[in-house]
């Protein structure tokens, strides 16, 4: 599977995999250095192609985006907020907290879908695009990747990340759908660092977050410790 | 050409009078050099600096416009996604990170991906050609000249396309240029998919290579 998710690198820069494969690609990319690497050498050699293209811009352009820049506010530099210095000591979990502080920004490169479609969460044209399929967002770090789809519809979310380090003996992870009523769980899971973890369920409305966080085997009724992983579910 | 030949001539020099050598002064500058790196400039317009993201839009609305043109066709579609695409310029500057690629790069696969977008969300083929049909004319251009840049990169890119194979160039032109996801591609060249999918990695390889490109 990795062999073939690697010989995608071509198809992934000429942005000509479906919505599905170019899903699984970037949770690939997440976790291989060696794909990032090529990755960002054909981003650069596609965009080569791109300015091979360019044509003179029609004058009524400038002034309309002049226009639209002039009452357009920019976006925060900042999307996915982590609970500070969340289970700091503990070695994987700090490795996470560092990593995954970064991780929308290295989206706004490699990831160009994605961070289109969070970016645009407000857009009119984003609300015609979003209103059929699934609202996603992504984070990840060095070797590892999670990612959120949610459905607007049905409330709907799956879960999916690749490459987390397993907890520690006698714990497991929880996932919470955080909204105004507080946490919600939405069931435990323990990954192997090789194995992708996949998990569906339905939740609150209202959720606006969702959080990870280490807890006894079995699951907590409530979280007993500090989130490691919080992703925001809505736009900034 | 290590020699020092006055301009005035050099009688033993009489077989290669146009050779000398000249110091770096003497060397005409092309009259439009852009001065500020394209990464510089989006860090200013990430604090908000509209002037500067009007230098921004000079350097890459050609860019910008004839890519999303190219997949596209349609000019009025095109105006108006190579439009989302700069007002997202504006606002995402805030997150490009220069250690990620370079702008260009940033901006491009923003562009590419968008105008992909609009044509995967077109309602059928046939519908796009319905309208193709209906405008044959183009709005009138901006007077601004294709800057050296762009034809030498135009150049270099032509000469590399034509060092791949064939159907390493038809499937990284039906996929980049065309839009086409390269399931279609595949379809279109009658080809499997491995095939495909090997043939546009490679041809892509290929160009960075010749282009000199690295990350």
């Amino acid at each position: 599977m990795t062999t073939e998710l690697h010989s995608l690198t071509g198809a992934y820069a000429a942005g000509a995999l479906d919505a599905d494969e170019n899903d699984l690609f970037v949770a690939h990319l997440a976790g291989c250095g060696q794909c990032q690497v090529e990755v960002r050498e054909l981003l650069e050699t596609a965009a080569l192609l791109g300015v091979a293209a360019a044509a003179p811009a029609p004058p009524s352009l400038r002034s309309a985006v002049l226009a639209e820049v002039a009452r357009t506010r920019q976006m925060s530099p900042v999307v996915v907020s982590l609970s500070e210095r969340a289970a700091r000591g503990r070695r994987p979990l700090r490795r996470w907290t560092q990593t995954a502080v970064a991780c929308l920004a290295v989206l706004s490169f490699g990831l160009g879908t994605y961070t289109w479609r969070l970016h645009d969460e407000n857009s009119d044209l984003h609300s015609q695009l979003s209103a059929q399929g699934p609202y996603t967002v992504s984070t990840q770090g060095t070797d590892w990747t999670a990612q959120v789809s949610m459905s607007r519809a049905t409330h709907q979310v799956q879960f999916v990340c690749e490459g987390l380090a397993a907890p520690a003996n006698g714990r497991t992870y929880q996932i919470w759908l955080i909204g105004p009523n507080g946490p919600h769980s939405a069931g435990t899971f323990n990954p192997t660092k090789d194995a992708l973890t996949t998990r569906a369920f339905t939740g609150p409305s209202d959720a606006t977050t969702l959080a990870l966080t280490e807890e006894p085997s079995g699951g907590s009724a409530q979280p007993t410790t500090k989130p490691f992983l919080v992703m925001r579910l809505t736009s900034t | 050409v290590g020699q020092e030949i006055t301009p005035d001539g050099n009688p033993t020099m009489n077989r290669t009078p146009t050779l000398r050598s000249v110091t770096a002064s003497e060397v005409p500058q092309p009259p439009t050099v852009p001065t500020q790196r394209l990464e510089d400039l989006l860090e200013l317009v990430a604090r908000g600096d509209e002037a500067a993201f009007e230098r921004v839009y000079t350097r890459i609305s050609g860019p910008v416009y004839g890519l999303v043109r190219r997949v596209l066709r349609d000019p009025a579609q095109s105006e108006e996604v190579a439009q989302e695409v700069m007002v997202n310029v504006w606002r995402s500057a805030t997150r490009f990170d220069a250690k990620q690629g370079s702008a260009m790069a940033w901006i491009m696969t923003m562009a590419h991906r968008r105008a992909v977008d609009r044509v995967r969300s077109e309602q059928s083929a046939a519908d796009r050609v319905r309208r193709l049909g209906g405008r044959a004319v183009d709005p009138a251009y901006d007077e601004v000249s294709e800057t050296v840049e762009i034809q030498l990169e135009r150049e270099a890119v032509r000469r590399c396309l034509d060092s791949l194979t064939e159907l390493q160039r038809e499937s990284v032109d039906l996929a980049y240029y065309g839009g086409h996801s390269y399931r279609e591609v595949a379809e279109l060249l009658n080809v499997p998919l491995g095939t495909v999918k090997t043939r546009m990695r490679d041809g892509l390889i290929r160009l960075r290579d010749c282009l000199g490109v690295t990350a």
